[in-house]
């Protein structure tokens, strides 16, 4: 079964010609984050205003979504209020159909972790994130995704399965899912499950948007990088997902610039045009 | 989560994955990470992009630290001291005054250096005075030539000025004796 409404997008961090005249006109949605397109100006971080009219420009020939990297929805002693400065400044900026942000932290007393980490799955962290969600829900007008994040520490002890986690936070809070294909097989192979139990646990009513990257392996583990073209395994996962996802809206295929130089502005787009004809 | 809440669970596994040993009261989990393999990846995947990082905005003292062998030591000490920023502007600032207490009076004055040229990038008015305990002239070419640096060098004490507007951004002299 095809979903009549998922169409294909990629990740942006502005400020870069190629994407402009090779990509944009390959896609319908480009995701953005907050983080990526701010600069500090003292110890207070801005999106410039000529990144705005880029964007401004762009929305006018693809939907903007928005995915947060800075938030730590997580954090027990309290999220990052700077990620929300950004993030209104943007939203005031340009037309935004969506945002986003992980299912994690990265900030514990206010200092940086150095990395996204997972969330212990208790009813302590559920209901901790479920406010936090209600919170973003009644500030801004918009809908919300919590997206599946990797781990790649030894899973800790839990009161439920990572599916379960979060269709109770959809459940309670109405918020929709950012289902990361390519996250979804590094826990699978980091943490030793089979991605089908998953899928199969996963309410699927509740997923708008798809992420697709590929990264690399390293001591054994599956790192979540965005370096790298999809692997065949990540592209089976996609038409199984969509016949059994009929809310998703977008399928982003998921590109950091570090990566660029030695994945190249081609290869992007020959991952882009594979992932739509998927769809 | 087996007698740990949330936020002693968060402070238990920032302190492990930023490079601290497990505490006394850490439940089992905890303490069988600190032995875990995988804490040893997540460790170097904070390493790696930390680098990544400070290679960009700290090009010359990163450089310099690599000739000596010193960068990733440099790197594990500046995630270990606790209070970094995800932001690659603030995290490199930190960086740099890490250096500026460093024991090696070479890297001191570089990271100065460095520090002096984001400080003064924007505004050709603005300018900075760095000493530095020799010539900076044969490290500054070494690190932006990719030359070998004398052996021994020029030890004299020079004070270097910073200014965009100067030609190739800084002039430099050497300082009085006794002055340094």
């Amino acid at each position: 079964m095809k979903c009549a409404r998922a169409r294909i997008g990629t990740s942006y961090e502005a400020a870069d010609p190629a994407f402009v005249e090779r990509i944009l006109p390959l896609v319908d949605y480009v995701e953005l984050i907050p983080d990526t397109l701010a600069l500090r100006e003292g110890r207070r971080a801005i999106i410039p205003d000529r990144t705005l009219r880029e964007l401004q420009t762009l929305a006018q020939q693809a939907t903007l979504i928005v995915h947060g990297v800075g938030l730590s929805i997580g954090s027990a002693d309290g999220w990052n209020d700077d990620y929300f400065a950004l993030l209104d400044q943007l939203l005031d900026a340009v037309p935004v159909a969506w945002h986003s942000e992980h299912l994690a932290f990265t900030h514990v007393d206010g200092r940086f972790t150095g990395t996204m980490l997972a969330l212990p799955r208790t009813q302590e962290a559920l209901e901790l994130v479920a406010q936090r969600v209600q919170h973003i829900q009644q500030r801004y007008a918009l809908p919300f995704l919590l997206e599946n994040t990797v781990n790649l520490l030894p899973d800790p002890p839990a009161e439920m399965s990572e599916a379960a986690f979060l269709n109770r936070l959809a459940q309670q809070t109405g918020c929709g899912l950012l289902l990361d294909l390519y996250n979804l097989e590094c826990n699978a192979h980091n943490q030793d499950y089979d991605a089908a139990d998953f899928l199969a646990e996963l309410d699927m009513s509740r997923v708008r948007e798809l992420h697709l990257a590929c990264g690399t392996e390293h001591g054994g583990l599956m790192l979540d990088i965005h370096s790298r073209r999809t692997r065949d395994s990540t592209r089976q996962l996609l038409p199984q997902v969509l016949a059994c996802a009929p809310g998703v809206q977008a399928v982003i295929y998921e590109v950091m610039p570090e990566a660029l130089p030695a994945l190249g502005h081609q290869a992007w787009a020959d991952e882009i045009a594979l992932l739509d004809s998927l769809l | 989560m087996n007698a740990m809440d949330l936020q002693s669970y968060q402070r238990s596994l920032r302190r492990l994955v930023t490079g601290g040993p497990p505490a006394a009261d850490d439940p089992p989990y905890v303490r069988e990470l600190a032995g875990s393999p995988r804490l040893d990846i997540v460790r170097e995947v904070i390493g790696f992009w930390r680098s990544h990082a400070l290679e960009r905005y700290c090009v010359l003292s990163a450089a310099w630290l690599k000739r000596q062998g010193r960068f990733d030591a440099e790197i594990r000490r500046f995630i270990a001291a606790g209070d970094f920023s995800p932001d690659v502007a603030l995290a490199g600032q930190q960086f740099l005054r890490q250096l500026t207490r460093d024991a090696d009076a070479v890297v001191q004055a570089l990271a100065r250096f460095e520090i002096a040229l984001h400080e003064t990038r924007y505004d050709p008015a603005e300018s900075r005075c760095v000493n530095w305990p020799c010539d900076p002239r044969p490290v500054l070419d070494c690190l932006l030539g990719g030359s070998a640096p004398e052996p021994g060098g020029d030890k004299v004490p020079h004070r270097v000025t910073v200014c965009r507007a100067l030609p190739g951004g800084y002039c430099c002299e050497p300082l009085p004796a006794g002055s340094g």
